[in-house]
Order: structure tokens, then C-alpha cells, then sequence
């Protein structure tokens, strides 16, 4: 199975925010687009989403919505819901007058898996924004999707909840099998958890391939404008080590 | 793994039980406040009394018990349950789909509009020979459903943000208001009096007639909007959110402001704008129940009939000669209330 799109150019107004890009990647395996502020990749995510319009389908089979599981940026809920509540919402279209004893049970183990079972009961506008923002990750798994799209989902968080969310996200990716795309920002943690990375600049793609081909100096100096260290770590995956002042000085 | 999930399974019966508690707890509290409202007035009646008299019904032997309880006392009881209920759920579905918490049936000038509406009524006198207490209604609920049918024509236009509909609404309470001030300014004294009369909303005006009305737009409503139970909880997530839930939020917004509008409609064009009850139902509903919708709809909505049929009650108390109209009172009354849920209430279940 090989997740396929034709994503058509944006415009917001007069300027040009996304060239038409294709993506193709096979089930069981996550994308990373990577690339600097405004570089399109919100833009790129919701249209892959399909939310004014489809554009993905699975071997030539359009993919139905209710197997997307699209999570925007930016959150900040007041809502006075539980946060197995908002989870469970996860199911909307399914979620009926009265609650299914199945669905409770499935909401409810996904906040284990993410290790979010102690703040099964909480209000959701107590949490944090990290809080919320796995709350969210949970809500997205419950609907079981063959596509994930995920805006920055670990913006919020500490290094070991970054971890434990990217971890379980490449652990159902590969068992569902579906497909992840997300946008990060975190170049090393980019390089370590997804399998192929689309550099985006300027609504172009610029680079697209396995981490360690399109990781270097160069790409990475064109891209975000600045100069880095780049190494190794033992079993092969990309660290990005910036320099204090590297910023602003192409290709140093 | 089995075991965690049995007893968080627990813990969300726990809270439903303790929700539909509250929601119980609310009903309970309503019957008792019919039967004290009942009981009240200027010419006294004793629980037994009023016991026989209901039973008795209509053409009961004692005639002046039955005439004060079916005519009077009855209409007027059962008509501030019905424009609370009617007042607490628009309430509620207005701050939601604005996300605002200060909203309320009359954020969006459907008030004035209704205003207009019975001032000119009274201005102008009977047309096509209807009687009075039959055209100001009619009226008032025309012209709220003109001011609605503004609003949903922009929000048609430009999208149905919160802020687009605010800003119309704004626009609309002050075209409303400056007529309404207008109708006033034109008005000889007489006529002034009523006006002012019908602006402070009192269930004086009540009757069999505007009990069935009202009971009416409230019983197609509800099944309409509880059906929405869970897209307004979804909404609540944010807009972004919902919207990748697959939920089309424009549709959900517009289709609740024009059950807003006929419940809004349908509350104010017998008794007149009755104040804060739409705005503090919601707050007490969301407090004790949270924002699952499938309890804080019936919550808020028996909320606003608990405090109208309060107001009620208190207004035949202080003053048993003139009753003292129940907008005036829960104007009175609604700020330190709404203080006092703001500043105490917690949902049940929730830590």
C-alpha cells in the first residue's frame, strides 16, 4: 500500500504560498516536513488533510475522510471537559446518546498507551499546554486512521514526552500500517524518528529523501540560512549542533 | 491492562451518575419552586388548598380557588418554566457557538428587536382587527426573527467566525434600539406607559394561549438541538479541532443561531425581555455538570426555569399588592448570583 498525493498550487491572495508538490510514501513508514517559518508547511499539511478538498488516495483508491486523522497547531482549550471526554470526541461521528462501553474502553487505553492514564479525570482547561496538546495526539489515535497528519505535535513538549509520543507514533504507524506526515521543527529529532524528510522553502520542496541523504551542511545552510555543525551519532542518525552566532551569514 | 481500564471505567460511570444526580437534583428543585409559586400570591392558598384545587381542576366547586389557580396562578407558573427553560438552553448554545461566556439570548439584539417589535405594536394600535394582547406578540416575534434573518444572511456572506456574528449582532441591537427609542420618542404618555410596561418583562401577560406557543417552540427545539449534543461539545474543543473531526463548524454555528433565534423568539414576545437568566443558567449548568452538552443542555435549561420560577416567587413575596415584575428581579438578583457560581462551583467528578 502507498499513500499518493497531488497537492495543487495555494494562493493567498496574489503570492504564492505552495507549489504543487507530490508525495508518495508507503504505508508503515512517517514523513517529516521540515523547513523554515512560512515555508508553506501548514499550508502543505492541510491540503493533504483534505479539509476544503481530497487530494490523497491509497493505491489509486481515494482516501475516505473519516480515515484522516488531522491535528492543527496552535491550541489553547478553556473547555470544562475530561480529558477521556475529549478523547472520546475523537469518535464524534460515531458517539451516540449513549455512550458505547467499547468506545470508553478504546479512549481509555490510548491515554495508557501515551501514559496519560493519571489524567484520565482532569478538566481539560487545567492541563498545561503540553497536556493538552498529547490529550490531542490521543484524540487523533482513537479514530484509528490510515493517514495521520500532525501540525508540530511535540511543540509543547519536554524531551521525555517527545519522546514517548514520537515513539508510540512510529510504533502504530508501523503496526496499523498508516501513514504519518508531520511537520517539526526539531531537526534532530526529525532525523531520528521518521523515515524520509521534504525540505520545504518558500512553498517549494528543495530537498526529499532518507534523513541522512538530505541532512547536510549545505541543504540545511540554503534552507534555514544559517551555519551548523553536523554529526553523527553512533548508529548513523543526524545531530544538528548550531553555532552561537552562525545565523545570517549564508553558507558559513 | 484490563484492570486500569475496568476502573477508569468506573470512574466515568462514577460521573455520569453524579451528572445525571445534578440534573435530577435541578428537576426536583423546579417542582418544589411550582408549588411554592403556586401557593404564593395576594390572596393566599395552603398546600392542601392547592392540592384540592388541582385536582378539582378547572371546573372545580370552589369557584374562586379555581379561577385564581387555572387562570391566573397556573398559565403564569407553567409560562416562567417554559420562557426559563427556553432562555437557559439559548443561553447556553449562544456562548458556545460564540465561544464567548458572556453571551446570552440577547447578545445579538434579538431583545431589542422584540422591543421594536411590541413598541410599535402598541404605537399603532390594532391592524386588521387583531386584538392587542394577540398582535404585540406577533409582532415582537416577527421582528426577532427579521433581526435573526439579518444576521444569518451575513453570516451566509462572510462565514459564521464568532466575530462576524458578534459585530452583526451589535450592528443589528443598535439599528433595533435607536427605533425602539424612536416608537418611544413618538409615543404619547399613555402609550409610553405600556411600552415601558412590556420592555420590563413580566408574566402578568401570560395565558393558556401563550403557554401553548411557547410550550410548542420549545418541544420542536429540543429534540433539534439535543441532536447536536455532541457537535457543540466538539466545538468547544476549538474551531481548528473540530473542524478535523470533520465537523463542518459554519453549518453548526448557523443552524444553532436559528434555534437560538426561535427559542429567543418564542420566550420574549408574551412576557418581554426577562435579563441574565439566558447569561447565569449556562454558567450554573457548566459548573455543576461540565460541557458534555448531553447533560449541560437539559442542565441549563432547567437552570433558567429553577431561576425564573424563583424570581417568581420572590417578586409575588416582597411586594404581595403590586407583583413586582420578574425581569426587574432577576436583573437584580443575577449579578451576585453569577458571582457566587464563578467563584465556587466546580464540575462534579472533574478534579
Amino acid at each position: 500500500m502507498t499513500l499518493t498525493a497531488n497537492l495543487p498550487a495555494v494562493f493567498k491572495g496574489r503570492s504564492q504560498i505552495l507549489h504543487p508538490t507530490e508525495i508518495v510514501v508507503p504505508a508503515g513508514q512517517v514523513l517529516g516536513v521540515i523547513g523554515p517559518n512560512g515555508a508553506g508547511k501548514s499550508t502543505l499539511l492541510r491540503s493533504l488533510a483534505g479539509i476544503d478538498r481530497l487530494h490523497a488516495d491509497w493505491n489509486g483508491v481515494p482516501l475516505p475522510r473519516d480515515q484522516i486523522g488531522y491535528m492543527p497547531q496552535g491550541f489553547q482549550m478553556n473547555a470544562r471537559l475530561s480529558v477521556l471526554e475529549a478523547v472520546l470526541l475523537g469518535k464524534r461521528e460515531a458517539l451516540g446518546w449513549r455512550m458505547a462501553p467499547g468506545d470508553l474502553e478504546a479512549a481509555s487505553n490510548v491515554l495508557l498507551d501515551l501514559g496519560l492514564s493519571h489524567l484520565e479525570d482532569r478538566s481539560m482547561d487545567r492541563l498545561s499546554g503540553g497536556q493538552q496538546q498529547m490529550v490531542l495526539v490521543a484524540q487523533r489515535l482513537l479514530r484509528a486512521p490510515r493517514l495521520l497528519v500532525l501540525d508540530e505535535p511535540t511543540s509543547a513538549l519536554d524531551i521525555h514526552h517527545q519522546l514517548v509520543i514520537l515513539r508510540h507514533l512510529k510504533t502504530y504507524t508501523q503496526e496499523r500500517p498508516a501513514t504519518t506526515i508531520m511537520a517539526l521543527h526539531d531537526l534532530t529529532l526529525a532525523g531520528r524518528f521518521c523515515d524520509s524528510l521534504l525540505v520545504l522553502k518558500d512553498g517549494k520542496a528543495l530537498a526529499f529523501g532518507p534523513p541522512g541523504d538530505v541532512m547536510s551542511r549545505p541543504c540545511i545552510a540554503e534552507c534555514w540560512n544559517v551555519a551548523v555543525e553536523l554529526m553523527q551519532a553512533k548508529d548513523g542518525c543526524p545531530v544538528i549542533v548550531p553555532h552561537e552566532h552562525g545565523f545570517g551569514r549564508k553558507g558559513a | 491492562m484490563t484492570a486500569v481500564a475496568t476502573t477508569s471505567g468506573g470512574l466515568y460511570a462514577r460521573q455520569i451518575r453524579a451528572r445525571t444526580a445534578a440534573l435530577l437534583a435541578a428537576a426536583a428543585a423546579l417542582c418544589l419552586l411550582l408549588a411554592a409559586d403556586l401557593i404564593t400570591g395576594p390572596s393566599g392558598m395552603s398546600l392542601a388548598d392547592l392540592n384540592t384545587a388541582l385536582w378539582a381542576g378547572p371546573a372545580g366547586e370552589d369557584r374562586a380557588a379555581a379561577a385564581i389557580l387555572w387562570q391566573i396562578r397556573l398559565p403564569q407558573s407553567i409560562m416562567a418554566a417554559l420562557v426559563g427553560a427556553c432562555l437557559g438552553l439559548a443561553g447556553l448554545m449562544m456562548q458556545t457557538i460564540l465561544n464567548n461566556p458572556l453571551a446570552s439570548p440577547f447578545t445579538l439584539g434579538f431583545s431589542a428587536a422584540a422591543g421594536f417589535g411590541a413598541a410599535l405594536s402598541i404605537l399603532i394600535g390594532g391592524l386588521w382587527g387583531l386584538p392587542q394582547w394577540l398582535q404585540t406578540p406577533l409582532a415582537a416575534f416577527a421582528m426577532t426573527l427579521a433581526a435573526a434573518a439579518l444576521i444569518y444572511l451575513i453570516a451566509r456572506l462572510k462565514g459564521a467566525a464568532p466575530e462576524v456574528l458578534v459585530l452583526a449582532g451589535i450592528a443589528v441591537l443598535f439599528f433595533f434600539q435607536s427605533l425602539q427609542s424612536l416608537v418611544q420618542f413618538m409615543a404619547s404618555p399613555e402609550v409610553l406607559q405600556q411600552i415601558v410596561f412590556w420592555l420590563f418583562g413580566s408574566l402578568l401577560k401570560a395565558s393558556w394561549t401563550s403557554v401553548q406557543v411557547c410550550g410548542a417552540i420549545l418541544l420542536v427545539c429540543l429534540p433539534l438541538v439535543l441532536r447536536d449534543a455532541w457537535n457543540l461539545t466538539a466545538l468547544r474543543m476549538g474551531d481548528g479541532n473540530a473542524t478535523s473531526l470533520g465537523l463542518d463548524v459554519n453549518r453548526l454555528r448557523r443552524r444553532s443561531f436559528l434555534l437560538v433565534a426561535a427559542l429567543t423568539a418564542g420566550a420574549v414576545c408574551f412576557t418581554g425581555t426577562i435579563g441574565f437568566v439566558g447569561l447565569i443558567a449556562p454558567h450554573i449548568a457548566r459548573a455543576a455538570v461540565g460541557e458534555d452538552h448531553r447533560f449541560a443542555l437539559p442542565t441549563a435549561a432547567l437552570m433558567g426555569a429553577v431561576i425564573l420560577v424563583a424570581a417568581s416567587v420572590i417578586g409575588k413575596l416582597i411586594s404581595p399588592g403590586a407583583v413586582i415584575p420578574v425581569g426587574i428581579i432577576t436583573a437584580i438578583a443575577g449579578i451576585p448570583m453569577l458571582m457566587a457560581v464563578i467563584l465556587t462551583l466546580k464540575p462534579v467528578g472533574t478534579r
